[in-house]
């Protein structure tokens, strides 16, 4: 049995709110494993349209999250072939960030946040990219340890990184956190850490902090 | 006459798994090295393997988006100081060839490349005569 790779077009689709030619910020944020774009999207709309343009790309394989029928999920990768899962999303957020970027104005903040499966596949995206990001936030979620540190610390050391986390999050353990240490040690960067009461969801009124700088 | 014939499928046998254990391809070495090797103002984007599968695969390829007004550098390392014969051509959005590391029939260790579209661009790794069809990668950029 041999096994070939094949590369194809592959027509993809994000979600969009608010308004990129009043827009000061564009956050583009990633979901987590099993959630929608158009779903996760929501969980922004209390920022403000004409300052805020938020943009949720979303998984590249959809499924079932239950049986074969019901409600639909994505993922951005699973174990299986995960290199060529990671070589695909890096593509399709490249392609997203490139088209989003020409609507903006000059100057805008660009803020990168991750939520639970998405923190990684975030922040293996900004290694491999060349992408401009003012401020990484991931939530509830941590680096991946597949970055190559030495040169990892080049692509994030200009940018603001922000841990946010639940303390009843129910996924992270401190085994998760001694990674995280492990690995941000490896790199050689620093983190501010956010932590709000509550479990592995998007917190509105911490979201809200971080949104206006007032946390 | 069976002990021969027993002897005779061991040794077939044993000698196959040498052949596969010569064959195994260790591109995380050669990627590992390939990294520094990046010309000095090149920032390291991705590392790519190159496992042709012991003359198995006749073209390894990835696939990257590249920005216009960026400088991109491709670089090959395989054993020794040579290519092996792996050579890395760049093929537009359109599978048009943009670039190439073989110049006036010389194998050179990598390619420059700098973007004027924006899109998605396929780096595709061949093997001309190559010895152990075994190699590692890496991609920068600059501005």
């Amino acid at each position: 049995m041999n096994e070939r790779s094949i590369s194809f077009l592959h027509k993809s689709r994000y979600f969009e709110t608010g308004n990129p030619e009043t827009a000061k910020e564009l956050w583009i944020v990633l979901h987590g494993h099993g959630q929608l774009a158009q779903y996760f999207i929501k969980k922004f709309q209390d920022l403000d349209p004409d300052q805020y343009y938020i943009v949720a790309p979303e998984g590249l394989s959809r499924y079932y999250l239950s049986g074969y029928s019901g409600r639909v999920g994505a993922t951005w990768m699973t174990k299986e072939d995960r290199l060529s899962d990671i070589e695909n999303y890096v593509n399709y957020l490249n392609v997203v960030y490139h088209e989003v970027v020409s609507k903006l104005k000059e100057n805008v903040k660009i803020t990168f946040l991750g939520f639970s499966q998405g923190t990684a596949t975030v922040s293996r995206w900004i290694a491999q990219s060349e992408v401009k990001a003012d401020r990484l936030i991931l939530w509830s979620g941590i680096f991946p340890d597949d970055m190559k540190p030495e040169y990892t610390k080049k692509r994030y050391d200009e940018i603001e990184i922000i841990n946010v986390y639940g303390e009843k999050d129910e996924f992270l353990t401190p085994l998760h956190f001694d990674d995280q240490q492990k690995i941000i040690k490896e790199i050689g960067i620093t983190l501010i850490t956010i932590v709000f009461d509550g479990n592995h969801i998007i917190h509105k009124q911490t979201l809200m902090k971080i949104a206006t700088n007032s946390y | 006459m069976k002990k021969l014939f027993y002897l005779l499928t061991l040794g077939t046998a044993l000698s196959f798994v040498s052949v596969n254990a010569n064959a195994q391809c260790n591109a995380d070495t050669y990627t590992n090295t390939c990294i520094p090797k990046l010309s000095s103002g090149f920032n390291f984007l991705k590392s790519y393997k190159i496992d042709g599968a012991g003359g198995g695969k006749s073209k390894v390829e990835y696939s990257y988006v590249f920005t216009k007004g960026t400088q991109y550098m491709i670089n090959i390392c395989a054993e020794g100081e040579t290519t092996d014969g792996i050579v890395v051509t760049l093929y537009d959005s359109k599978r048009q060839k943009v670039g190439t590391s073989v110049y006036n029939g010389q194998y050179l260790s990598g390619m420059n490349y700098p973007c004027n579209t924006t899109g998605i661009y396929y780096i595709t790794y061949t093997f001309e005569n190559s010895a152990n069809y075994c190699g590692g990668s890496a991609l920068g950029f600059k501005r």
